[in-house]
């Protein structure tokens, strides 16, 4: 659905993005993950058309969004990181001007199920200004639906909304990953990991790690971690937990609460809590954490800070 | 051409609900009126017959202030509010939004051209004016007004800014309001055929519509030089919103 080769984008002598090359099928989400200013925004509006690209070539619904333009953006559904909308107009009459412009035929109703979708049946007649914020972004997001587009493209649809509606917004998003094309701009991961097939680490307009969440995680976090609460300030623990075959590091979190580093492979976490009880710490509490995405994602983008350094030097 | 009308009738539409086109046509409406008052009251004290030209020729005068307010937010305000993203990212071509921009303005405009036909219906009523003036007045202000929303498209999409657009549009309108004046000087001071003198007479805007539709004279010239006004600033503004994906 999605197929991007090469593409890169300059500002004068700045590098936007930087050779990308990525894809997306149908039925799939896939999750764009990286720190503001990394060619987020500028991929997506190269992909919805909106600018052209330096270089590269980008096929979107089988057509290239530079040599059919028109074609791509019939096809495509876009939600701007601002949302555009236009104040002095209702949600229906907004609605309305946008089928018209994609030349929708039966039009009242595409809006109505536009509408539905995003739960705003009961203020189809409230003018977009009156809106809160939370509601705009869902008006943003029927806009981009109205044409039930093969490829929807979403510039962090999530932000600035509160908890329970960001629940909503990525309930629906999933829903409708199932049957199209999802692409999404986050810098929040936990959002990432929430609803995304596939996630793309990107920073500084490259590419750094491309893969499922779950196995992004097993394939960088490199083993995983055991948290452990003991009653009391826990003194000599720490030697202690050292000495367990398979532990290659103990963090102290605060009195009484540990993080070990475990090597990957073989399940040890008997042997640390049968080695917490014979010291005689009280055991309180023993879990397994895995490693989040979050920091995946500090210790890819702290690798290539250093990579750089190490090639500057 | 669908694309075009939609983005009119939304225009269109859209001066309705606006404070600032209300507040614009109410100053114009009575600036006219008082106007045509005054004139109508001179010519007929000093036993003249009073013409539409008394309506026409100072409603010129009075589009130079209002028309650019008309249309500073046309795209300016698209590229301020981001909903230019949205619209340059739907199957739109730039010159649909353009002339539908234009189209939209230019259509309000006539609204307000049309209830200046009162001054027609009363001195009918009252007297008996030149109709030939009438009709070629109302024909010469429909184009007129046009060019000047035109310029007024284009001053709106070099910038994002409202008061830019505005101060540009006044910039570009009174240039071309003034300019036969050089030619004027130039006549003057080095006589007769002076190529520049010619051609600042026929870039003047009020002088195409003073000279011959205010008198009741249609000419092509005149047609012709306001329809590429029209076409030549709105392809302008095109390229201009065109150029603004390549930034």
């Amino acid at each position: 659905m999605i197929q991007v080769e090469g593409l890169t984008k300059r500002y004068g002598s700045r590098l936007a993005i930087d050779h990308l090359t990525f894809h997306a099928d149908k039925g799939e989400i896939v999750g764009f993950l990286g720190p503001n200013g990394a060619g987020k925004t500028t991929t997506m509006r190269i992909l919805t058309g909106y600018m052209p690209a330096s270089e590269g070539k980008a096929i979107v619904a089988g057509h290239d969004v530079f040599t059919d333009s028109l074609e791509a953006r019939k096809r495509i559904g876009y939600l701007p990181e601002t949302v555009p909308l236009y104040t002095e107009m209702s949600v229906w009459q907004y609605l309305d001007f946008m089928g018209e412009l994609r030349q929708l035929p039966n039009r009242d109703d595409r809006i109505e199920e536009a509408m539905e979708s995003v739960h705003m049946t009961d203020r189809a007649d409230s003018l977009i200004g009156n809106l809160s914020k939370g509601m705009r972004q869902r008006v943003g997001l029927a806009q981009a639906l109205l044409h039930k587009p093969e490829v929807l493209i979403l510039d962090e649809p999530t932000i600035g909304l509160d908890p329970a509606q960001v629940k909503d917004v990525r309930e629906l998003i999933r829903e409708i990953g199932r049957e199209r094309t999802v692409m999404l701009s986050t810098h929040i991961l936990s959002e990432a990991q929430a609803i995304c097939n596939r996630v793309l680490i990107i920073n500084k307009g490259k590419i750094l790690a491309e893969d499922t969440p779950d196995r992004l995680r097993a394939r960088l976090s490199g083993g995983d971690r055991v948290g452990v609460k003991v009653m009391g300030d826990g003194v000599g623990l720490t030697e202690a937990l050292n000495k367990v075959p398979g532990v290659s590091g103990v963090h102290a979190i605060k009195d009484g609460e540990y993080e070990i580093d475990v090597t990957p492979g073989g399940n040890i976490r008997p042997e640390i809590a049968k080695a917490v009880v014979n010291g005689g710490w009280g055991l309180m509490e023993l879990k397994a954490m895995g490693m989040s995405l979050e920091e995946i994602y500090l210790q890819l983008v702290r690798e290539e800070a250093e990579e750089e350094e190490a090639q500057n030097a | 051409m669908r694309n075009t009308w939609t983005i009119a009738k939304r225009e269109f539409t859209h001066y309705f609900v606006s404070p600032i086109a209300y507040a614009v046509a109410v100053l114009f409406l009575s600036i006219l009126g008082l106007l045509f008052v005054a004139n109508v009251n001179n010519v007929a004290q000093q036993g003249g017959s009073p013409s539409i030209s008394f309506v026409f020729g100072p409603l010129t005068t009075l589009l130079l202030f209002f028309a650019p307010v008309l249309t500073m937010r046309l795209l300016a305000d698209e590229q301020n509010k981001g909903t230019l993203e949205l619209l340059l990212t739907a199957p739109l071509q730039e010159w649909e939004l353009v002339v539908g921009k234009w189209l939209g303005a230019w259509m309000f405009g006539l609204c307000l051209l049309a209830t200046t036909t009162i001054y027609a219906v009363i001195l009918y009523a009252y007297g008996n004016p030149d109709t030939g003036v009438v009709y070629a007045g109302l024909l010469g202000l429909a184009l007129l007004i046009g060019a000047i929303l035109a310029i007024g498209v284009f001053a709106s999409s070099v910038t994002g800014n409202l008061i830019a657009s505005v101060a540009i549009g006044y910039a570009f309108v009174l240039t071309i309001w003034i300019i036969g004046f050089v030619g004027q000087v130039v006549r003057v001071l080095f006589g007769g055929n002076q190529v520049i003198a010619t051609v600042t007479e026929y870039i003047d805007f009020a002088g195409h519509f003073s000279n011959t539709f205010n008198r009741g004279i249609i000419d092509t010239t005149d047609i012709v030089y306001f329809v590429s006004v029209i076409a030549i600033t709105l392809f302008m503004a095109t390229r201009v919103v065109e150029a603004r994906r390549w930034r």
